[in-house]
């Protein structure tokens, strides 16, 4: 019985035949053996919404690949059409066929990593895999039982785009669509033999490592592609019933504890994970060896993501579905849901030690080509190997909340150092400031305009006189009495005098009419010009000016003594005093500019120390060079 | 520092400039002298002043 008119294909669950309609007649082609054991939850006849449409799974597709068996599950949805729901190690993605997709190049000719244009869009060539067909069951819109090896190129577009080449046609089929969260599809009727919630698989095999005899656990069934054995870290086939030793000795390290014990289940980010693997890895830089930890976590539904650890840094690390928009320049970057991620590091990171198990084969000494961006708290990491090239999104998560997430016993170490995707302590407090400055910087400039537009700064005396000692004239004198209005502020006494390569001096006293107060001050004006060697030169000014601060309202007068130097005792010169009240000043706005100005500028100091130790551990360190372009941070 | 301190100093700092221009507050060389003579407006030859100047070579206060 077909449950979908438009299926051309199903096979019998019970006896295995494979069944193809010609319109109304039924042809037995064929039969198919046992389906493959699968940790996929979804099976025939689950149900769920993609893009708010309704669907029911139909049929699948098994397929066999170095990295174990994966499904694409054959859906079909309420307006009658079908697509696909790839179901990878639990990563997921929905797919339609495209009706006709031009003509797309032979397999061989992509290589991973390569930017091509399929359909009108742009992709990155993600991976070239070359598949067994393992079997099928359900029904399918073509006839699919008889297959051997398939070549697919896995295309990923920006953000969740995906696409497919499948070579099992010729030509070749072009599947375009996206990647899916199994929480985004609504899946009901899953299978429940696999998980009892959370990551805890109820299948686990339990076996014993053929190297030491010590029990082996396989904690996610037939995910599993190699396991370490945690007793003597021989690696093994987990996909071999005998767990046949694929590498006896680990010797690059030492034996390494994992901080975060395998089997350890823990939240992370709300979801329930369990620490399946361990692994060390290391980079040389320079002649340096630096290693990190990384610990595998598995979650049924939501698949695998990382914990990595390096002098006590931690990272939340997920596989990122899409691919990152790569740019270059003087400092290459990439960009990945609109956040700009800057070139950190280059180099070629060598797997040293493994234990637990793992959904690849793992070996010590396995390498690829990483390349890490920052943007701190971010990083993503792209590692490349000849058939695949993957982005990972990490994530710096304190220690503190690491331990709290899998309530370790004793706390974990504290950081050391400066790591690439750190986010800055400073960095937050700088710009707060700065914005707090900004409204402090805008409050005192309205304050001074304000200030110069209604202050008084009212003339309220002003007086000519010569100066001639040689006719007895001893200098000393007082004006007339005038008014200082208003309320207590300030007092300017300015001289403008007729002295060239002159100078005279002028003891000047602002006397309260009553005798209450007074204020003296002594002002030198000095003024030299001349030639030196062809040269005009110039000191000094024939006018000069004192500001007499809080001086109070009343009725006042100045006393005055101009003396002279020796030389010119005797010649005559004439200067004019003049007295104005309540005269704005910029100044103490602008001294109070620097004062405010001083924390922000000391807060990005701080912040730019710390970038600049972040940097330094980069292929990019800053120099105090300026013709150097890495400095432009 | 915090954001709430700097706000603080930031207004304490923003008051004081206000407060000091509002009443013609400032640094100054000025020597305030409290009862001064009657005589000096009579006699301006007679008054001494008070302040003593050292930015220079002169030493007042005769």
């Amino acid at each position: 019985m077909f449950r979908w008119s438009g299926a051309v294909q199903t096979s019998c669950p019970a006896c295995g035949s494979v069944l193809v309609r010609h319109d109304l007649d039924l042809e037995r082609v064929g039969t198919v053996g046992d389906v493959p054991p699968s940790m996929s939850r979804i099976q025939l006849g689950t149900e769920g919404t993609y893009n708010r449409m309704p669907f029911v799974v139909v049929g699948r597709i098994i397929y066999e690949y170095e990295r174990g068996h994966w499904s694409e599950w054959h859906i079909r949805l309420a307006d009658s059409s079908s697509a696909w729901l790839s179901d990878a190690q639990t990563e997921y993605a929905i797919t339609k066929q495209v009706d006709s997709p031009g003509a797309l190049p032979t397999a061989d000719s992509y290589r991973p990593g390569q930017s091509v244009a399929v359909h009108g869009e742009q992709y990155a060539v993600g991976s070239i895999t070359h598949a067994l067909y393992s079997g099928v069951e359900g029904e399918l819109p073509f006839e699919y039982w008889n297959k051997l090896q398939v070549a697919f190129v896995d295309l990923k577009g920006t953000g969740n785009g995906f696409a497919t080449v499948d070579f099992s046609e010729t030509p070749p089929l072009l599947f375009t669509g996206e990647y899916v969260s199994f929480d985004d599809l609504h899946l009901t009727n899953l299978r429940d033999d696999i998980i009892g919630g959370g990551p805890r698989a109820t299948n686990v095999k339990g076996l014993n490592c053929p190297q030491c005899g010590a029990p082996i656990e396989l904690r996610t069934g037939s995910l599993a592609l190699s396991v370490a054995c945690p007793s003597c870290a021989a690696i093994l086939d987990a996909q071999d019933p005998n767990l046949a030793v694929l590498q006896q000795h680990q010797q690059r390290t030492g034996r390494v504890t994992p901080q975060i014990p395998l089997g350890t289940t823990g939240t992370l980010g709300g979801e329930p994970v369990q620490v399946i693997g361990f692994q060390v890895r290391g980079i040389t830089v320079s002649g340096m060896e630096y290693r990190w930890r990384e610990y595998l976590l598995w979650n049924a539904e939501r698949g695998f993501r990382y914990l990595t650890e390096y002098d006590g840094h931690w990272n939340d690390v997920s596989v990122v579905k899409g691919a990152p928009k790569e740019s270059g320049g003087r400092l290459p970057s990439v960009e990945y849901n609109g956040e700009q991620f800057k070139h950190f590091q280059s180099a070629v990171a060598t797997t040293q030690f493994a234990l637990g198990e793992f959904p690849w084969q793992v070996r010590t000494g396995d390498h690829v080509d990483a390349d890490d961006y920052v943007s701190p708290p971010h990083m993503l990491s792209r590692e490349a190997t000849p058939d695949e090239v993957t982005w990972s999104l990490s994530t710096y998560t304190a220690p503190e909340r690491i331990a709290e997430s899998f309530k370790l016993a004793a706390p974990l170490p504290a950081p050391r150092g400066i790591f690439a995707n750190q986010p800055n302590p400073k960095a937050g407090v700088a710009r707060t400031l700065k914005r707090a400055f900004s409204i402090f910087a805008f409050t005192l400039i309205a304050l001074m305009v304000a200030r110069f537009v209604f202050a008084r700064n009212e003339q309220v005396f002003t007086q000519v006189r010569q100066y001639s000692p040689a006719s007895g004239d001893t200098g000393a004198f007082v004006t007339r009495v005038f008014t200082l209005g208003g309320r207590t502020s300030n007092a300017e006494i300015r001289i403008d005098t007729d002295l060239s390569n002159a100078w005279a001096y002028f003891n000047l006293a602002l006397l309260a009419e009553d005798g209450s107060v007074g204020y003296d001050v002594g002002r030198e004006v000095s003024n030299y010009r001349g030639i030196d060697d062809g040269e005009a030169w110039h000191e000094g000014s024939p006018n000069d000016k004192v500001v007499l601060p809080s001086v109070p309202p009343g009725q006042y007068y100045l006393r005055v003594e101009p003396e002279r130097d020796l030389g010119d005792v005797n010649t005559p010169f004439s200067y004019t005093l003049a007295v104005r009240r309540d005269v704005p000043r910029a100044w103490p706005f602008l001294i109070a500019l620097v004062i405010l100005a001083v924390p922000v500028a000391f807060s990005y100091f701080r912040e730019l120390t710390f970038e600049y130790g972040r940097w330094q551990e980069s292929d990019h360190p800053w120099t105090t060079s300026s013709n150097d372009d890495d400095d432009d941070e | 520092m915090s954001k709430a301190l700097y706000v603080i100093i930031g207004v304490i700092v923003i008051a004081g400039t206000a407060a000091a221009e509002w009443r013609g507050w400032g640094p100054s060389a000025v020597t305030e002298v409290k009862d001064v003579p009657r005589t000096v407006r009579n006699n301006p030859g007679s008054y001494r002043p008070h302040y003593t100047y050292f930015g220079s070579s002169y030493r007042r206060g005769k």
